[in-house]
């Protein structure tokens, strides 16, 4: 298993709980979600999302390749 | 009250508790992501310190080893160039794990950012639909000893952040849910409703009650005008006015006892679980055995 397995799929978890939160709130979620993420100079919350889920997997696949090298030098 | 409007009005608090559940979750993701880590910093160090202490007996020996004449120092020679070549590796590991951690740190910070964001413009939000129901029903709540309508026997149950709205029955409140310890519910989610009172028909009665039945009692409204308005709109059973009215107010009403700063749950765990699921923020409730304190 992974380094980063359980995390990513708790953060895998919240990423489908947003898109169907989104989904029942139709134009309400624009109205409630982005104003304030744009005034801070954010992208759309679905954008850093999917960033922040893209570091974290390169993050685990990075940590797994140095884990592989501490335990075989 | 435009159609969008009261349709906003009831999604607002639903997108708050999804949004509110949303951040809670990736806030956890976020926190194992850091502690694996921290983990792998920790294995680094353990590592390090092994391939530190491997070096320092190879030296050790080496050391002895030239002390004796005429010794054969080749093997702990090659030790000892083991040990260097292993620690160095261990190093490299723990540089590149700090190189990780920092350009993770960077995109971390920027996407909590962005859950704070809207963790406070939730709340906001909530607030602001509150005060427009508020403002709707012709009442505060919670705003200190002017915020709560009259209490039956002069005696506020639990405090003054239980209100009394006009229409309400005796010892019937509008009562916060963050007052309402319901801790020993065995109410955990969908599958433990009924056919009959799904999470789906106690949602309903719940927005049925703030947007008609609260407004109607103020204004003098009984369960009678809520039977011709039943027949008028051709409902029945649970998605019916009349059996909210009972549910919410008379027989069936949920019924909360003090308990400590708080109040307990004799009755409406289910009730009270879709309020919560909903991001209501107080229930209609009968408050029992406050009056003796």
């Amino acid at each position: 298993m992974a380094l980063l397995d359980t995390a990513l799929a708790e953060l895998e978890r919240a990423r489908s709980l947003r898109a169907a939160a989104e989904a029942r709130a139709g134009a309400v979620w624009n109205d409630v979600v982005f104003h304030d993420l744009e005034k801070r100079q954010l992208d759309p919350l679905e954008i850093e999302e999917s960033r922040y889920l893209s570091t974290v997997r390169e993050l685990g696949a990075s940590l797994d390749r140095c884990m592989a090298r501490l335990r075989n030098s | 009250m435009t159609r969008r409007a009261e349709v906003e009005r009831l999604a607002v608090p639903e997108l708050g508790a999804d949004i509110r559940a949303y951040v809670a979750r990736m806030r956890a993701g976020q926190s194992a992501v850091s502690g694996r880590l921290a983990d792998a910093e920790a294995a680094c160090r353990r590592a390090t310190d092994e391939a530190r202490r491997d070096l320092s007996v190879a030296m050790e020996q080496l050391a002895a080893c030239r002390q004796q004449e005429n010794a054969d120092t080749t093997w702990a020679v090659a030790t000892v160039d083991r040990a260097k070549a292993r620690l160095a590796a261990m190093y490299g590991v723990a540089t590149d794990v700090a190189s990780l951690r920092s350009q993770y740190e960077p995109a971390a910070r920027r996407f909590e950012s962005a859950t704070e964001v809207l963790a406070q413009q939730v709340q906001r939000e909530l607030g602001r639909a509150e005060q427009t129901l508020d403002a709707y029903l012709g009442r505060s709540h919670g705003g200190g000893p002017s915020g709560g309508g009259p209490h039956t026997a002069g005696t506020p149950p639990v405090n003054d952040r239980v209100s009394q709205p006009a229409g309400f029955p005796d010892g019937v409140f509008m009562v916060p849910l963050s007052l309402v310890d319901d801790a020993d519910t065995r109410v955990q989610g969908p599958g433990e409703f009924s056919e009959y009172y799904t999470p789906a028909a106690l949602e309903w009665a719940h927005e049925a009650f703030i947007s008609v039945i609260a407004p109607g009692i103020a204004a003098g409204a009984t369960i009678d005008t809520f039977r011709d308005l039943d027949q008028a709109e051709n409902r029945m059973g649970t998605r019916s006015y009349a059996m909210t009215y009972q549910g919410f107010l008379g027989t069936d009403a949920i019924v909360l006892s003090p308990a400590g700063a708080g109040l307990e749950v004799n009755n409406g765990y289910h009730r009270i679980w879709v309020a919560r699921r909903m991001g209501l923020t107080s229930v209609p409730a009968r408050v029992v055995g406050h009056g003796a304190s």
